[in-house]
This record gives C-alpha cells, sequence and structure tokens, in this order.
C-alpha cells in the first residue's frame, strides 16, 4: 500500500537532509513516517506532546530543523502518539428491512374491492 | 472450464453433498425418534397434548440429530490444504482492538504480547494497532488513555499503535468497526477484527494474510479462538471442551458451511474494501428488542459478504487464536442474554433481499439455538401434564367380552431413552476417541487424564443443562414481551463468586424444580423419577452455580492434570508474554518499530 512504500530503507538520511530547510523538513518527515495525511501542525502538536511526556525542554521545531537532532527525532518519533491514518473509505449502509407493507396493503385494497363490488382505484388516496 | 473453477465447482458439489446428506441423516433419526415417542404417547388413547409433545420432540431431536451429524462430518471430513503465498504480503493490515469500560491492563498486556510476536514474524512490522474505544465512564476512557500511553513509550511503537476514542458509540461494535472503516480504511488492504479478551500468536496472524492474499475472492478468513485464561471450575471445563471438542467440531461445520461461513465477531482477518462494500448496515425499523442497530451483527457481515459474491471461510486448522470466556454459570448468562438478542431479532431479516439458502439456515440455526431451551422446557411441562388430560383407559371395547389392556411401551421408551443419550453423548465419544487413536491426547494431560476430563466434563454439564435452558428460556421470554438487554460491559474478573449472588441468581430455579417434584408427586407419580435428572439440579441450582464458579476447585483440577489444554501441556510464547506483560516482568527489548522502517 501507498503507506508502506512511502517508509523506506533511506529514511534516516531523507529526515537527515530535512534538516535544511522548513517545509522540506516536514515533506521529507511525512514521507519517512508514512503519514502523508498529517499536516504541519498536527505533526508539531503530537511531537509538542512527546516532547512533553519524555521531558524533554526543546521545542518540536527546533527537533524537525536542526540537523543536529537526528537521533534524538527517531527516538521522539517511536514514542508518539500519532492520530489514526486519514484515509476515508465509503461504506454505504444497506437496508436489511424486509417491506411486508406494500404487498399487504395491495392484497387487502383488492380484497376490499371486490367485497365492496367496485374498482380497486376507488380505495387509493387521493391527492 | 478452467481448473480453477473447475476445482471450485468440484468444491461446491462436495459441500452440497455433504449438507443433503447431513440433512437425510437427521432427518431419519428425527423420525426414527418421533415414531418411537409417538408410539409411547399413544399408549394411552391420543390426545391434543400428545400433538403438541410430539411436535416439540421433532424439533429437539433434529436440533440434537444436525448436531451430532456435524460432529460426525467433522471426524470424517478432511479439508484441503488452503492456498497461502510464500513471500512477504504486500498488503497492509490493522489488527482492530475495540474496548468498552474493559479493564485496561489486561487488554494492553495481550497487545504487547501480540506486538511483540508480529515482531518475530518476517513482515510483522507492517502491521498496525488501533485500539477503538467506545467506552462510556470517563475514568475507564482515562485509564485506557494513560494505559495507551504507556504501551507506547514501553513498545516505541508510535506510528504501528494507535488509541482512538469515539463518543456517542452509534451501532456499538458494528458501529465501531464501521467508523474505522470510514476513517482509516483506505490505508489498510485488511483488517484483523479482535475482541477486548482476544489473543492471536504473530505467526498466525502473518499465515492468515498470507492465505488472504493468495485467494482475491476471500472476504472474510474466520479462526478458531481456543478459550484460555480461565480459573474456575466451569472456566476450567470450558477450556477443556473448546479444546479437545471444538477443533473437530468445527471442521464439521466448515464441511457444511464451505464457501458462505461464519463469522464470530472476532479473531477474523477481513478485507477491508470487501466490508466497506458489503457490511454497512442500517437500522432496523421499530424499537429495540427487535428493531434498532444489528446486534449480532457478525452472522449477518458474514451473509451479507457472501450475497456479494466473496468467500467467507472458516479455517479450523489455524492455531495460536486464543480469546477468553464467561468464569461463571451467571456472566456465561449474562453474555448468552445478549447473544440471545442479537439471534433473535435475526428473525427480522430472515426475507432479506438476495440472502443465500444456506445463509438463511445459518440465520435460523442462530435462533434456534435460543429457542431450543423453551422447546425442550414446554416438551417436559407437557409431558408433566399430559396424565392429566389423558382419557381413562378403556378395557372392553364391546368388540370383545374379555378385557383389553393397553400395550406396554417399556421397551420402545427405553430405546428412546438411550438413542437420545446416544446423541447426546456420541459426539463427545467420539471425539474423545479420535484424539487418543490420533496420539493427541497427550495434549490434554494423556489418555487416563483426558479421559476421566471428558466424563467429568459430560457429567457436570449435564448437570449445568437443566440451569442453562432455564437462564435461556427467561432471556427468550424477556426478549419476546419487549425488554432490551442494553449493553452491559462483559466482566472480565477471575469470576469467583459468594453463595449470596449465587442464590439470588438461581433460587427462582430451585423453586421451580422443587415445585415440578411436588407436582409429578401428586398428579403424576410415574414421571417422577424421570424428573429427577431435571429437578434435581434446578433444586441444587445455588451450589452448583457456587462450586463451579470456585478458582480453588479449579486449580485443585488442574494440579491433578485435569481440564488440561495444550496452552498448559506445551505452553506458547505469546501467552507467556501476555502474562509477563500482566504481572509486569520485563519480556526483554522491544523491537522498535521505526528500525524496521528504516528511520533509525
Amino acid at each position: 500500500m501507498e503507506l508502506r512504500s512511502l517508509t523506506s530503507q533511506d529514511g534516516h538520511s531523507q529526515t537527515g537532509a530535512a534538516a535544511l530547510s522548513g517545509e522540506t523538513a516536514f515533506d521529507l518527515l511525512r514521507a519517512s513516517i508514512g503519514r502523508p495525511d498529517l499536516d504541519d501542525a498536527s505533526l508539531l502538536a503530537c511531537l509538542t506532546e512527546t516532547l512533553g511526556v519524555l521531558g524533554l525542554e526543546l521545542s518540536a521545531e527546533d527537533l524537525v530543523l536542526s540537523e543536529d537532532n537526528a537521533q534524538l527525532l527517531s527516538t521522539v518519533l517511536r514514542c508518539t502518539a500519532f492520530p489514526q491514518p486519514r484515509f476515508p473509505m465509503a461504506m454505504p449502509d444497506h437496508s436489511l428491512n424486509v417491506s411486508l407493507a406494500l404487498p399487504f396493503a395491495a392484497k387487502r385494497t383488492s380484497a376490499l374491492g371486490r367485497i365492496a363490488g367496485v374498482p380497486v382505484r376507488a380505495f387509493r388516496r387521493k391527492g | 472450464m478452467s481448473g480453477g473453477s473447475g476445482s471450485a465447482f468440484r468444491a461446491g458439489i462436495g459441500v452440497q453433498s455433504r449438507r443433503l446428506g447431513a440433512l437425510v441423516l437427521t432427518l431419519i433419526l428425527t423420525i426414527g425418534a418421533v415414531s418411537m415417542f409417538g408410539t409411547i404417547a399413544q399408549s394411552d388413547g391420543y390426545d391434543w397434548l400428545d400433538v403438541v409433545r410430539v411436535s416439540l420432540i421433532a424439533i429437539s431431536a433434529f436440533w440434537l440429530a444436525w448436531g451430532t451429524c456435524t460432529a460426525l462430518l467433522g471426524v470424517l471430513f478432511t479439508p484441503d490444504t488452503p492456498a497461502s503465498i510464500s513471500g512477504l504480503p504486500q498488503g497492509r493490515t490493522a489488527i482492530l482492538v475495540p474496548v468498552y469500560n474493559e479493564s485496561c491492563g489486561p487488554v494492553f498486556a495481550r497487545i504487547e504480547a501480540m506486538y511483540r510476536s508480529l515482531q518475530a514474524e518476517p513482515g510483522g512490522h507492517a502491521i498496525d494497532f488501533h485500539v477503538l474505544s467506545d467506552s462510556t465512564r470517563a475514568d475507564a476512557v482515562e485509564a485506557e488513555k494513560a494505559a495507551y500511553r504507556a504501551a507506547l513509550l514501553k513498545l516505541e511503537a508510535g506510528g504501528c499503535l494507535y488509541y482512538r476514542h469515539r463518543s456517542p458509540n452509534v451501532g456499538r461494535k458494528a458501529g465501531n468497526i464501521a467508523d474505522f472503516v470510514r476513517t482509516s480504511g483506505g490505508a489498510y488492504a485488511y483488517m484483523l477484527v479482535l475482541d477486548a479478551d482476544s489473543l492471536m500468536r504473530g505467526k498466525t496472524i502473518m499465515e492468515m494474510v498470507r492465505r488472504m492474499e493468495a485467494e482475491p475472492r476471500l472476504g472474510l478468513l474466520q479462526s478458531l479462538p481456543q478459550t484460555i485464561g480461565l480459573k474456575t471450575l466451569f472456566g476450567r471445563m470450558l477450556q477443556y471442551s473448546s479444546g479437545i471438542y471444538a477443533p473437530t467440531f468445527t471442521r464439521g461445520v466448515a464441511a457444511l458451511q464451505g464457501d458462505a461461513g461464519p463469522f464470530w465477531g472476532h479473531n477474523a482477518l477481513i478485507r477491508v474494501a470487501a466490508f466497506a462494500g458489503s457490511c454497512g448496515m442500517a437500522p432496523l425499523t421499530g424499537k429495540p428488542p427487535f428493531g434498532g442497530h444489528i446486534l449480532s451483527h457478525d452472522t449477518v457481515e458474514a451473509a451479507l459478504l457472501a450475497r456479494d459474491g466473496w468467500i467467507v471461510r472458516l479455517d479450523p486448522g489455524l492455531e495460536g487464536s486464543y480469546e477468553e470466556a464467561p468464569p461463571n454459570m451467571i456472566e456465561f448468562a449474562k453474555r448468552d442474554r445478549r447473544w440471545c438478542q442479537g439471534n433473535l431479532q435475526h428473525a427480522k431479516i430472515l426475507l432479506a433481499p438476495r440472502f443465500s439458502l444456506w445463509n438463511r439456515t445459518n440465520i435460523i440455526q442462530g435462533i434456534f439455538s435460543y429457542l431450543s431451551s423453551p422447546v425442550w422446557l414446554f416438551f417436559l411441562v407437557s409431558s408433566l401434564a399430559a396424565p392429566l388430560v389423558a382419557p381413562p383407559p378403556v378395557y372392553f371395547d364391546g368388540h370383545s367380552p374379555f378385557p383389553v389392556f393397553p400395550h406396554p411401551e417399556t421397551t420402545t421408551a427405553l430405546a428412546l431413552l438411550f438413542g437420545v443419550g446416544a446423541l447426546l453423548i456420541l459426539p463427545k465419544l467420539t471425539l474423545l476417541v479420535r484424539a487418543i487413536l490420533r496420539r493427541e491426547a497427550w495434549r490434554y494431560g494423556g489418555t487416563v487424564r483426558a479421559s476421566i476430563s471428558s466424563f467429568l466434563e459430560l457429567l457436570v454439564t449435564s448437570m449445568l443443562a437443566p440451569i442453562h435452558m432455564m437462564f435461556q428460556t427467561r432471556s427468550v421470554m424477556q426478549i419476546v414481551f419487549g425488554a432490551d438487554s442494553g449493553w452491559p460491559a462483559a466482566s472480565r474478573d477471575d469470576g469467583t463468586i459468594s453463595f449470596w449472588e449465587s442464590l439470588s441468581a438461581s433460587w427462582w430455579m430451585s423453586v421451580t424444580g422443587v415445585s415440578g417434584l411436588f407436582f409429578a408427586h401428586l398428579f403424576a407419580p410415574e414421571l417422577w423419577y424421570w424428573l429427577l435428572p431435571v429437578a434435581l439440579p434446578l433444586v441444587i441450582a445455588p451450589v452448583m452455580i457456587y462450586v463451579t464458579a470456585s478458582v480453588w476447585v479449579g486449580n485443585l483440577c488442574h494440579r491433578l492434570g485435569l481440564f488440561l489444554i495444550p496452552s498448559d501441556v506445551e505452553g506458547d510464547p505469546v501467552i507467556e508474554m501476555m502474562e509477563a506483560a500482566e504481572e509486569g516482568r520485563e519480556i526483554g527489548t522491544a523491537a522498535a518499530p521505526f528500525t524496521a522502517r528504516g528511520v533509525a
């Protein structure tokens, strides 16, 4: 699948190279963790939360942008609670209700019509 | 015809033949039982109650004979080896762990064990875990979040282990899974649906994925979960019977079901696209218990997949699939109450469009597995009442000056008794003998201990059967009169209960048992001894429930080598890892997922 194919063996070097510029850094980080659905803000929020949990006094931006932090970044990523992948799939609901009303109603009307000796259409609702 | 479609055609013919054979044998046995009972019933003249009794015994005998035929098929039928790819699977898999106000420790211990077990398998790192919480209690949600965070740090499973809580929990478990599909389904080819108490070996999971990849038409692959982790006498007996009998019996089920197999709601691998396209279920019209969201969604999902042409297959040969179960009769009855409502609700969809005849038969079987209890009870009650409405014997019929005495039918009655006994005992006996002959009894403690265990299991479950009948009959009556079971959380404690709890849950059974014996003594004394095997367990139901819920008795049996199961004898690393994780013991260094992905 697409997500897994993005997680390449050279992900580390990509992440390291990402330290050079902000926009590229986040793109490569997304690619290396196989999460193209995460925007910059979501990534930063996840990393900030993890840094807090780990007790590290470092901003998420510095962690991503500084090339000295590649090892630390991989450790933080391994401990990060990412949100579920956002890859929606349509799942239509199928009705399993069995409609017995129509045939019964038709028969009732028809039988009533026969009993009353008038055409069936006389019992249909107008409007 | 190509080779593939030719073999599929032959397999289809095989399944149809087995179904026909089982049906014919079942009908023969049923007709035999009905004719014998009819002979007995008419010995004192026919009346309307005899017609009712004969009808009820026809239904019961059919049900019993069908079960026996299924077990015999399991002995006789050897399934083909399922196709499987040899390399690494290409599709990504999500393991779904739905939780609902569960105790977090055991849930995350199982996740940890499965995660570690998967990391040891080639390709195991390509599988993600999703804990899908539907919990409603704030403390339970907080505990889940804390346990998730702890597991994430311990396993360093960021990007492989996810947690999501949703509120409101529309559609219960089916809605929970559907929510995952609608949110994240596009990221995965397959999903392994578990219960909160499910546990599976990494090797088994990978093999299921490989089998799924080998057959593009396979929509759902169901494994046979073995019951583990129970310490009470009731639980150990349940584990033992599920271990020694269920695999062969399930082979019989698979032989009958073919490509329209069952889904038991967990420990099954599902093709996400197939599930998304076929298994969305709109609520039924009307109010619960028969309307609203479909409770026992699994049977319906299997039918929906099959009606869209997907194969739904049960592979009983897959080992290393586990679940837990209610540890005592009271918890068992509570779970049964939910399942009963779910199955009876299926009566509303029996005529749903495009279901195959076999899927409709499955639905009927599910419904009847609960209706069989009231049928049995009504048969007993009508048999007790029969002497009251029977016409007085006519000794002088006007054709002969000599008295004509009723023909004794003792031999027929005994033949029927032994016949029904054989139908009850034969399947288990056959499966025990099969295990011994195939040298598999050592997995259950050896030939002697397995034989003693089987005898005790048969004895105790026979005594528990009337209690089970009463619980199920009450459930059916409650549902018929419109009571909704709600969605109580499953209790997963060790299962010990106090005598007071047992008494308060079953005093009404004791009253029923004593009343039945008293009634028989007054109005049908000849039936008193016949009633005893049913009435006596009811009279002592509080004691039975209390004793079988004892962990002490269960552990004593275990020390004596009784009710052992393969995981007791052989051990299983995934169970050991789960136990170690639950007790907080160090297992080893967690495999780092990002190492596998190449980030570190």
